[in-house]
């Protein structure tokens, strides 16, 4: 299947969240998916992993999103990974300003399915591969 | 006379002016985003319900698309509804609470009753959530707690349900929520009384509420977690403006409205509400009914 062989990693601090995406993501194929519960421990994870895409929630604790991207653009082995923000927040000025950090798209939470969720995975994937 | 009676009018006109802009700012102030207080509360409260509803529609999603899950998978889903709905019956009983508490209209009604089988029955409502969270539950009561007491069975429930909400949220993955009640003593400390019954908490570096003292039973809710700064605990119990960017990610995101909203019913109720925490260990919320 086509995720087979791609790594996620999950940053975000909703559980619950995490658990139906890791499921979702499991269904479609992706079954290299892991996930951190804070910045700090993301960061460390994104370092060790080196995955081809993180899906990363701005409001965590220990270190907001925003701080995460800034350190994970600053390392070598990291600079370069695909960064897809999924954050309940919906304003328009905080997309604006996250947008700005070199990342590859930013979705509401509740505003996608958990299936166009996905296909926005697919493609931001697909992408960074035809890059390769 | 004319003159005077002139100036005296200029002078009132002025001085009632000034008051009615400065009531008028107040009422409607504005944080430094631009938006008002009441448009920042809306804001949170709707990302407060949206989390576990949109946690709910995707789980329901996921549980129609497939059609081979196990069973113990389908359990678990339906596990974690369960537990998304409950947080947001909470988070709506503190709106009702809030918004009563906003308009005026919060009547405390005391009634003799049985506390203990009240925080008894709040244990049993959670204890699935807790069992779903991967976290233990203990609870202790104390040997001198009145059987009947006169209490405002509402503010107690409500305060329970946040501070237990909040004690599922915050924790560690395998971490634990010890719930503790003690009997207080008119014109003792505290402290020294936790202390000379064994309690297991975060000593308050952190109260406030009614200063007079009376006896009371206290309820104490220590969950293990990430530890909150002291100098941060007090503004968990303020105004969204002055939350501002004070502390980070989770602790604000998840308290939300609801330490304001038991505080002022617990106030309202005639006790005392505060808060204990120590670095990397964990937090306690405590909060006083008083009897005579």
């Amino acid at each position: 299947m086509e995720g087979e062989n791609k790594k996620i990693l999950i940053v975000e601090d909703d559980a619950d969240f995490v658990k139906v995406l890791k499921d979702g993501l499991a269904q479609h194929g992706f079954s290299h998916v892991t996930s951190a519960s804070d910045g700090e421990a993301g960061l460390q994870k994104a370092i060790e992993e080196k995955p081809d895409l993180i899906l990363l929630d701005l409001i965590l604790p220990k270190m907001r999103g925003e701080e995460f991207l800034k350190k994970l653009r600053g390392h070598e082995e990291t600079h370069a990974v695909a960064v897809l923000i999924v954050s309940q927040l919906s304003d328009y000025e905080k997309i604006s300003e996250t947008m700005a950090l070199g990342i590859k798209g930013y979705l509401v939470k509740s505003d996608f399915s958990l299936d166009s969720m996905i296909g926005q995975i697919q493609t931001i994937l697909s992408e960074e591969r035809k890059k390769e | 006379m004319n003159a005077f009676l002139y100036g005296i009018a200029v002078t009132l006109f002025v001085l009632l002016g000034t008051f009615a802009w400065y009531w008028h700012r107040k009422a409607h102030a504005v944080s430094r985003k631009g938006k008002t207080l009441l448009q920042e509360i809306v804001s949170l409260l709707i990302h407060d319900l949206r989390g576990p509803l949109d946690n709910i529609q995707k789980m329901s999603e996921l549980m129609l698309s497939s059609s081979s899950m196990t069973e113990e998978r389908r359990k678990q889903y339906t596990g974690l509804i369960h537990d998304s709905s409950s947080a947001m019956l909470v988070l709506i009983n503190n709106i009702s609470d809030a918004a009563k508490l906003g308009a005026g209209t919060l009547v405390i009604k005391k009634m003799e009753g049985n506390l203990l089988q009240l925080i008894r029955d709040r244990i049993s409502f959670f204890s699935l959530a807790v069992k779903n969270a991967g976290l233990t539950m203990r609870s202790s009561f104390g040997n001198e707690i009145p059987e009947a007491i006169s209490f405002d069975s509402r503010v107690v429930s409500d305060t329970i349900n946040i501070l237990f909400s909040n004690a599922i949220k915050f924790n560690e993955p395998g971490g634990n929520i010890v719930l503790h009640v003690f009997r207080h003593r008119k014109g003792k400390d505290l402290v020294e009384e936790a202390k000379q019954s064994n309690i297991e908490w975060y000593p308050p570096t952190y109260s406030e509420g009614s200063e007079h003292d009376t006896d009371a039973v206290v309820i104490a809710v220590t969950h293990s977690d990430i530890g909150i700064p002291i100098e941060t605990l007090p503004l968990l119990f303020k105004k969204y403006e002055k939350m501002g960017e004070a502390f980070l990610g989770k602790v604000k995101q998840a308290h939300g409205i609801s330490l304001l909203v038991a505080k002022h019913l617990v106030r309202h109720a005639g006790g005392i509400i505060g808060a204990g925490s120590e670095e990397n260990k964990g937090t306690t919320f405590f909060f006083t009914i008083p009897f005579s």
